[in-house]
């Protein structure tokens, strides 16, 4: 597997288990202190970023210790980043619009923060699925 | 318009270029390993420039390298 496609897949996943488990503590959190603190709030979404900048950090320093001599990018690396990229770009576009042009007329606050961080995490997951699919099932320009 | 897709023979040319390994073609082309692998099982359909690059080191013309085929 290219170092790559292996970073897609831990930051796919890490995503996914780490969002999900902060999106699922915000509402056990809400039946618990229906108004928490801010400190509890900013303390949660900092430890969930920061493992997930952890994740990303220990995978990238993995790699390149490992794949030493498979780092250049060539045309396809650059044809699948491309590609991710774009159709990521449309998918945080799509939901920012929804999360700041549409959520603030009905919620308020840190909805508007979740929502954000919930379009920012679906983009990214999109993005690193469609580089996984274009390492595994090819794609032709 | 009916469906075409592109096929290769590099497979084959590597075998009588004294089974070059993809590795080494993929060096002379300046992609790497996995890149040349994608484009021999049709996973990956290589720029213009990347396919006369393929057609150069083993001393081809593009169309013996390269078909597209119905």
């Amino acid at each position: 597997m290219l170092p790559r496609e292996r970073f897609a897949w831990v930051w796919m996943t890490a995503l996914v288990v780490v969002l999900g488990l902060y999106f699922a503590g915000v509402t056990s959190m809400h039946y618990v202190h229906p108004d928490p603190s801010f400190l509890a709030r900013i303390g949660m979404l900092a430890a969930a970023l920061g493992t997930l900048a952890v994740i990303a950090i220990v995978t990238w320093l993995y790699g390149r210790w490992r794949d030493r001599d498979e780092l250049a990018e060539d045309e396809r690396d650059r044809f699948i980043e491309w590609r991710s990229s774009r159709i990521g770009y449309y998918v945080l576009l799509a939901g920012l619009i929804y999360a700041g042009m549409v959520i603030p007329f009905t919620q308020q606050g840190w909805d508007v923060v979740h929502a954000a961080l919930f379009f920012i995490a679906v983009a990214e997951i999109v993005r690193s699925g469609i580089i996984v699919l274009g390492y595994r099932r090819g794609w032709h320009a | 318009m009916p469906e075409r897709h592109l096929t290769n023979a590099i497979r084959a040319l590597r075998f009588h270029a004294g089974e070059m390994t993809q590795s080494d073609l993929g060096q002379r082309v300046g992609v790497t390993r996995q890149t040349i692998a994608a484009i021999e099982a049709g996973k990956y359909s290589p720029t213009l420039e990347c396919a006369f690059r393929i057609a150069e080191v083993f001393g081809k013309p593009l169309d013996q390298v390269f078909r597209w085929e119905r």
